[in-house]
């Protein structure tokens, strides 16, 4: 569904308040879009108004190109999955009923209602069986949160609210709970409005973002574009100086890893004479080793070897690595190099099979490639 | 021992007194409920309204007891319902009008604003949020309002001997009147009985009522 706001406006006071001034903006479906901005520039009001939750005073909201008073209201808002900071969970009903509130409002009959929910608290990663009888004062918080993510899919709707959803979580788990709710965006798709005054959380979930200030919007684009080129000090402000770095949380490795590495089997270079050979023609002062299966075991240098005896098994040279897997940021990948002391960290998958290597250099002309705004 | 032997010669009376008593705070709590609840939960959303309902209720309690029942007297003898059972019932309701509209008020109000929030924004209507979502969490409060009612309908029934309605107050009138302090016991032993059994009854009932998970988040608290 494709939402449009046009010259959306909310006064108070008879207009002497204007907390959204005149906004149009097209979310694009099946997208994240996330909406930020300091306290009091109206990304609230903007998401309320919505569902409805507030009366807009002027202009427009059309889904599908028709007008948002042509739908009644309380229809409306069981088509629009809504997920709010305080979770709202009602303590009285256990998470199979928390969940079941809008298909079970929309009529929906009860067997496919209990396999939906048994879907979705799997899709959240909360065993059914362990959780779908538990009282909301039985979970954690994390898991609590998890359930209202669960609830604002419950019926399939194709757009969904989210007003700072894990706001309330300490921040290892928001951590966790983001990158769990990256996955599952990934395989449902659907069109999601989020609000967040966390600038780390926007960059890491929004594929948009709209900077909000004083009720208008100040930049509108993808998340890339609007870390990489800030429209004004504002914008580059809200980001942070280290907006770089957040930059590089939101890439992955596996879209910026290299594969012309240099590795020794330790099957076919057994000793450290042959390995010695190797390095020397191909002019390289180190190179990982792997084992059977390409499996990652560790690196040798040159200069180590040297020090060895030419018979020495080479097995016993190994030095020991940190390695990042494809599904890794490029944050993790710098963390790494840094806690390893090297230039580079090679790159494995699941089963630590070597699949590339990531080196500093790359992070430097990505990192490079921003732009930076005169204040 | 003058008190048990009291008790067994009388039991006959003992057991019907006691049952009248209980009669008529049976009829009266949930006429009482059934005014009461829909009132505060009425008033729950206007702050003014609710301020003046309150005023009129707590001006209600200040009324003596026996006053009130003269008042009941005269008012009802056109209906012919002047004495007995009828007078002692409004009294009671009167009484109640207090602690169950207040806990009711209270109750509603409390109830967390996200997760009212939340409901609205799944689309629950006003009706739905009242009987899916605030009651049942206001639940425990509305019940302390009963339990306080219904131990002061103890001690109001006693007095309501004095219109005709009978009751536990049987025995602390008469035998007030001819100075049979032993009789005056066990009113008194009665009705403090009574009272104290009717609130445990009604905390069972509370427990009973109460949603289990609303319970759960209670304990964690």
């Amino acid at each position: 569904m494709q939402i449009r706001l046009e010259n959306l406006t909310k006064a108070y006071d008879k207009g002497a308040f204007k907390a959204v001034d005149q906004l149009s903006l097209t979310f694009e479906p099946q997208k994240l879009t996330v909406l930020i901005g300091p306290s009091g520039c109206g990304k609230t009001t903007v998401l309320k108004m919505i569902n409805r939750l507030i009366e807009r005073t002027g202009g427009d909201i059309l889904f599908d190109g028709k007008s948002i008073d042509q739908i009644d209201r309380i229809q409306l808002r069981r088509q629009i999955g809504y997920a709010i900071q305080n979770i709202g969970l009602f303590v009285h009903m256990n998470v199979f009923d928390n969940i079941a509130v809008v298909p079970r409002l929309l009529k929906w009959p009860e067997k496919k209602i209990k396999s939906r929910v048994e879907e979705l608290l799997e899709l959240v990663n909360l065993d059914p069986y362990v959780h779908r009888y538990k009282y909301p004062a039985q979970l954690s918080g994390g898991q609590k949160q998890r359930v209202g993510v669960a609830r604002s899919l419950a019926a399939d709707p194709k757009v969904i609210l989210m007003d700072e959803p894990f706001g309330a979580i300490d921040p290892i788990n928001r951590e966790k709970l983001q990158d769990a709710f990256i996955d599952i965006q990934e395989k449902i798709k659907k069109t999601i409005i989020f609000v967040t005054h966390d600038i780390r959380e926007a960059i890491k979930l929004g594929d948009k973002i709209v900077i909000m200030d004083n009720g208008r919007i100040v930049q509108y684009g993808d998340t890339v574009k609007v870390v990489n080129k800030p429209k004004n000090a504002f914008v580059e402000s809200l980001l942070g100086s280290d907006r770089v770095l957040k930059g590089l949380e939101m890439m992955r490795v596996k879209d910026n890893y290299a594969t012309d590495f240099l590795s020794i089997n330790v099957q076919e270079s057994t000793t450290v004479g042959k390995a010695l050979e190797y390095l020397e023609n191909k002019k390289k002062p180190y190179a990982y080793v792997i084992g059977q299966k390409d499996v990652l075991l560790g690196y040798c240098t040159l200069e180590d070897l040297r020090k060895r005896n030419f018979h020495d098994e080479l097995i016993g040279q190994i030095q020991k690595i940190e390695s990042v897997q494809p599904h890794s940021n490029l944050m993790e990948a710098i963390i790494k190099m840094v806690e390893s002391g090297s230039t580079s960290c090679p790159v494995v998958d699941s089963e630590l099979q070597l699949l590339g290597i990531i080196r500093f250099q790359t992070l430097v002309d990505i990192m490079s490639t921003y732009e930076r705004v005169e204040v | 021992m003058a008190f048990f032997e009291y008790l067994f010669e009388n039991g006959e009376r003992v057991v019907f007194e006691f049952l009248r008593h209980l009669q008529i705070i049976g009829i009266a709590l949930p006429v009482a409920i059934m005014i009461a609840v829909p009132i505060g939960v009425a008033i729950s959303n206007h702050p003014k309204t609710a301020n003046v309902v309150l005023y009129l209720a707590s001006i209600l309690m200040t009324i003596p007891s026996l006053a009130l029942f003269g008042l009941m007297v005269v008012l009802l003898a056109p209906f012919g319902a002047g004495i007995g059972i009828p007078p002692a019932v409004i009294t009671i309701v009167v009484y109640s009008m207090l602690p169950i509209i207040r806990n009711t008020l209270v109750a509603i109000r409390g109830v967390d604003l996200a997760t009212v929030e939340a409901a609205m924004g799944m689309g629950m209507t006003r009706l739905q949020i009242l009987f899916k979502i605030r009651l049942p969490l206001a639940i425990p409060i509305i019940m302390a309002g009963l339990r306080n009612a219904a131990v002061m309908g103890v001690s109001v029934t006693t007095i309501a001997y004095l219109v005709g309605a009978r009751g536990l107050g049987y025995f602390i009138f008469s035998g007030l009147s001819r100075s049979r302090l032993i009789m005056v016991l066990v009113g008194a032993v009665l009705v403090g009985v009574l009272g104290i059994g009717m609130n445990y009854g009604l905390l069972k009932l509370e427990e009973l009522l109460t949603p289990k998970g609303v319970k759960l988040s209670r304990k964690k608290e």
